[in-house]
């Protein structure tokens, strides 16, 4: 009798002790995310609400607030047959293959760094450059590189045989193309930093022994760096894929959309179309889609990270 | 240490933060006392231009002399960015934030916000002092039968030549040409051999009115859009002049190629400065700059021709236009706002000595000596030329364009670039253009 | 082991090579800011200035009409403020959200992070009337509180933290240390590799911002350094030798954040090995 009622009583303690850890977790957690959370609320999430109610409207921002009609769906069904909105969207779609290009040259480059190289803090600073470059000095360098006529890569391209190569940013055939190239080559200071702190996340005695069981440099890329950076990886090809669907200073600075329309992308046209046409409901519209998008595509994203991220 | 170090920075910053929202400044909350004589009364202008190069110290420390009890407080971020400052102004009155006097670069901004209610119609104070706009102005602000703002500085186009090049070419001065002269003219300047390349003209990126040329000085339906907004105004034989003009001198190489205007996002400024070309078809707002400033020094003389025609009997004409200096309609000092623009638009431009208004009293000769005079060389501007275009153009005022003309321009541009860079032909560019235009026009009717 | 050297001879001697790609637009940058306005644009590009007008340009930049001094020095305290603002509550938010377990955790960190995937442009009318109504406008403390409201930090410590094996958290607690305490003591000495990183990433967004404080500042003597600049310009274009000259001094801490950064991020290394 005397030992039931005991473990009774120490199961009760138990079940207590665990409940109030709960509480006491609950509690942390909420204060521990209050600060980011309150701040992200306030100043983003409010304002992606009332734009979202926009969206069903026409309002445009100039007139007030006593100027809202309700307009239901029109401004959603309007966008599937805007040629302007499609074309940025296929625009959009084929630029996001410019990250895992640039996650794949900024890894080996952090890899390079870490292990192969001397002076390396020096070459850290140099491919970190453009990340800290004025926008300016950026574009009027790939301008330059890509002068149709007289610049290096044309010449390089005439030099080895092609006759009549692309005008580049003035081809509206070529122009995404060059957009791309920039952007892979302005991103890799980003992600390169990235993976070097990852990499100096990963404990040396893994390759020390690695190294005593004999196994490659290759084979320790494969089975050692690769999946314990793979949190990282994460990261980046998420925030990559969405920065560029959020692309607008490169173009607007490179092209302003052009030539003819090729390089438009959505936030362009939701710029073009809140600021110069304003027209509040359907920007709204515009950017809810794009969110929704977005949303869509890092979810699928989430699920598939079980398959190969590492904690 | 690290983690106590930061530990009693997170204390620290947060006092900071509350301090800081404390003494934050809103710089603006200047505290508006209704006018009476006694007590002055703060006007806001708001404007695009950088305050202290464009003279706006001077035109204020004039007007408040004239006026004293109107004081004037320019709002302006002052990067000379039109398109930023009226996203600004637009933001603004969407918060509900006080504004009296609105300067707007370009009429579509002005017409779009005419139509959104944001401007006071100043008809009732023109009756009162007497006026009549025809005589008053050169360009007509008219919208809707209503005068909604008043213009400022004048902007009429010509084509500037460097006068060394000319004469280089053995080539007399034009007073009086057409633009199959105009190309002759550049194919006789171009030179593309030799150490320094340079191109007989150049065509700057935007498309009014480089994308049609010919239209822009047409007494009547100079635009994209007819007059009388009903229907798109491409497929006609003068736009078909102005695209032939376009190919004709890509084709001749005598101006600078457009695939290099567009990759390299030139400025017609270092182009002609640079002597990389030697004519220009540009606006009055160069004049100032053709003189030499202590930036861009003037290092040839520069000769003023007026705007070509198509055909040789036709009167020589170019197009006016202005920007707009109009009232906010929720202002909450309209009379003062009133006075300041009548003022500027008259006797203010005068004093800021810097652009030519559009005002018809205005002396000329005098505008255009003050800014000559101003300039860093100026024995770079052939006066005379300035004074005979002036004097021999016939002045067309230019319509006001639809409130969707930035979608309008937009439209034509993407078909100009098809046709100068993936030579798209010329029927199709303009066909395609006005089948969409109409299909704008029509949206909006 | 001579193999191995040489071939470290020659892949640093290829990045180097490369890397003078990526050091160009700084080089053009320094060039542009020596020479006289007409020259800066001047195609083919002249690396070495054939007019000097360096004397000139910096000092127009630094003691002309613009009070460049009072932007640097706005810019350097909104950046200060808003990269440990933002550190703190990134931090903080990424321990809660990794390592503490509680109701809805996952559901408002997609929440989170579904505010970095709308643009800007499309929430800036809401968010410029907020601001106003808040009275924030037009002030230092709105610009800070809005740059450290992002959540990319977030999201990189979040994953950096999830890395930590939980064994560690678990004793420390059946040792009776409460969450602070295990987060400060703990946890983030493990993860100061992305710490520096964040604290380095932070600081350049916020020193290179142009569009925030375009939209959500009105006053001259707030400016910072990016808008700041843009006055180098008048109605017929930019002077790029003057704005270039202002973009040279303005990247210099930018480069001293970075180099020093980076000497953390190394030094992460050893105490990161006490895993597992």
């Amino acid at each position: 009798m005397e030992t039931l009622k005991e473990t009774k009583t120490a199961r009760n303690r138990v079940t207590s002790k665990k409940r109030k850890k709960f509480m006491q977790d609950t509690l942390a957690g909420y204060l521990f995310i209050a600060p980011m959370l309150i701040m992200a609320t306030v100043l983003t999430i409010i304002p992606i609400l009332v734009s979202g109610g926009v969206s069903f409207t026409d309002w445009n921002f100039i007139s007030g607030l006593n100027n809202i009609n309700f307009i239901g769906f029109d401004n959603y069904t309007k966008m599937a047959s805007d040629e302007n909105f499609l074309r940025s969207l296929a625009n959009n779609f084929a630029l996001m293959f410019v990250i895992p290009v640039s996650l794949f040259i900024s890894l080996t480059l952090a890899v390079l760094i870490n292990k192969a190289t001397y002076f390396k803090s020096f070459f850290k600073v140099i491919y970190f450059m453009p990340f800290i470059s004025s926008f300016v000095a950026v574009a009027v360098l790939w301008r330059v590189l890509f002068h149709p006529t007289s610049g290096p890569i044309n010449g390089f391209l005439m030099s080895i045989g092609i006759s009549n190569p692309p005008a580049w940013l003035a081809d509206p055939s070529y122009s995404l193309l060059s957009v791309a190239i920039i952007m892979v080559w302005a991103g890799i200071g980003f992600e390169m930093i990235i993976f070097m702190a990852g990499l100096q996340n990963i404990p040396t005695d893994l390759y020390e022994a690695a190294d005593i069981d004999g196994a490659s440099k290759i084979r320790q890329f494969f089975k050692i760096t690769i999946p314990l950076l793979s949190p990282t990886t994460f990261f980046l090809l998420i925030t990559g894929i969405v920065g560029s669907f959020k692309v607008f200073d490169l173009i607007m600075i490179l092209t302003s959309g052009g030539p003819a329309g090729s390089t438009s992308v959505i936030v362009f046209y939701l710029y073009e179309v809140a600021f110069i046409q304003l027209k509040s409901g359907y920007a709204s519209a515009i950017g809810i889609v794009l969110l929704l998008l977005i949303l869509v595509i890092t979810f699928v994203q989430w699920i598939g990270q079980k398959k190969w991220v590492n904690y | 240490m690290f983690m106590k170090w930061m530990k009693s920075s997170a204390i620290v910053l947060t006092a900071g933060a509350m301090l800081l929202a404390g003494c934050s400044s809103t710089g603006t909350t200047k505290t508006v006392t209704k006018g009476s004589d006694a007590e002055p009364v703060t006007i806001k202008v708001n404007t695009w231009y950088n305050l202290e190069n464009e003279n706006f110290d001077l035109v204020k420390q004039e007007f408040e002399k004239t006026y004293p009890n109107i004081k004037v407080e320019f709002v302006s971020s002052g990067d000379n960015n039109a398109a930023e400052q009226v996203k600004k102004v637009d933001l603004a009155a969407a918060s509900g934030e006080e504004m009296d006097v609105i300067m707007f670069s370009q009429p579509s901004f002005y017409v779009q916000r005419v139509a959104l209610g944001m401007l006071e119609p100043l008809d009732d104070y023109l009756n009162k002092e007497g006026l009549k706009f025809e005589d008053e102005y050169v360009v007509n602000t008219q919208v809707n039968g209503k005068y909604y703002g008043l213009p400022g500085k004048s902007v009429n186009f010509f084509v500037a030549i460097n006068e060394d090049h000319l004469k280089e070419a053995g080539l007399p001065v034009p007073t009086d040409w057409t633009w199959d002269e105009y190309l002759d003219y550049a194919n006789k300047m171009t030179k593309l051999d030799g150490e320094k390349k340079r191109y007989g003209t150049y065509f700057h990126s935007w498309t009014y009115p480089y994308a049609m040329v010919a239209m822009g000085n047409q007494p009547e339906n100079a635009y994209l859009v007819t007059d009388d907004y009903k229907s798109a105004n491409i497929t006609n034989p003068i736009m078909r002049k102005s695209l032939e003009v376009r190919l004709q001198a890509e084709k001749d190489k005598s101006a600078t190629p457009y695939t290099e205007v567009i990759s390299q996002k030139l400025n017609y400024r270092p182009q002609y400065f640079n002597q990389d070309v030697s004519m220009i078809l540009t606006g009055t707002f160069f004049i100032p700059e053709v003189g030499g400033t202590d930036k861009v020094p003037a290092t040839f003389k520069t000769v003023f021709t007026p705007y070509p025609k198509v055909n040789k009997e036709d009167t020589i004409t170019t197009p006016v236009n202005s920007d707009y200096l109009t009232m906010y309609s929720k202002s909450k000092h309209k009379e003062e706002a009133y006075t300041f623009i009548r003022w500027f638009t008259t006797e203010g431009l005068m004093v800021q000595g810097r652009n030519i208004p559009s005002w018809k009293k205005a002396n000329m000769e005098e505008v255009l000596d003050k800014i000559i005079a101003a300039t860093a060389n100026p024995e770079m501007i052939d006066k005379e030329s300035v004074l005979n275009f002036l004097k021999n153009s016939f002045m067309i005022p230019a319509i006001n364009p639809p409130a969707y003309s930035a979608e309008v321009e937009k439209m034509m541009q993407e078909e100009f670039d098809l046709l100068m860079l993936k030579g798209q032909d010329i029927d199709t560019t303009m066909n395609t253009a006005q089948e969409k235009i109409q299909k704008l026009i029509d949206s909006n009717k | 082991m001579n193999s191995l050297r040489v071939s470290r001879i020659i892949i640093t001697l290829l990045m180097g090579v490369a890397g003078i790609m990526f050091v160009m637009p700084f080089l053009w940058m320094l060039s542009a800011s020596f020479k006289p306005e007409l020259d800066v644009m001047a195609y083919p590009i002249n690396w070495i200035p054939t007019t000097w007008n360096a004397v000139q340009n910096y000092t127009e930049v630094w003691a002309g009409a613009l009070p460049f001094s009072l932007y640097y020095w706005n810019t350097i305290k909104v950046t200060l403020l808003t990269t440990v603002f933002s550190l703190i509550i990134s931090a903080m938010a990424a321990y809660g959200f990794s390592k503490i377990s509680f109701k809805g955790r996952d559901a408002l960190f997609i929440l989170i992070l579904a505010t970095f995937m709308i643009p800007s442009q499309a929430i800036l009318v809401p968010q410029f009337i907020m601001y106003r109504w808040l009275g924030l406008f037009d002030s230092h403390a709105g610009l800070v509180l809005l740059g450290a409201s992002g959540v990319i930090g977030t999201f990189l410590l979040r994953q950096f933290f999830m890395s930590i094996h939980n064994e560690i958290i678990e004793s420390a607690r059946m040792d009776g240390a409460n969450h602070w305490t295990i987060f400060v003591r703990i946890t983030l000495p493990l993860v100061q590799s992305a710490l520096a990183t964040v604290i380095i990433l932070r600081f350049i967004w916020t020193w290179n911002d142009y569009q925030n404080p375009l939209i959500f500042l009105r006053s001259d003597h707030l400016f910072t350094l990016q808008l700041g600049m843009t006055k180098f310009s008048d109605v017929n274009g930019e002077f790029y030798s003057l704005m270039m000259a202002g973009a040279v001094s303005a990247i210099l801490p930018l480069l001293i954040i970075f180099i020093i950064g980076q000497k953390h991020v190394i030094e992460g290394v050893a105490s990161g090995s006490v895993k597992g």
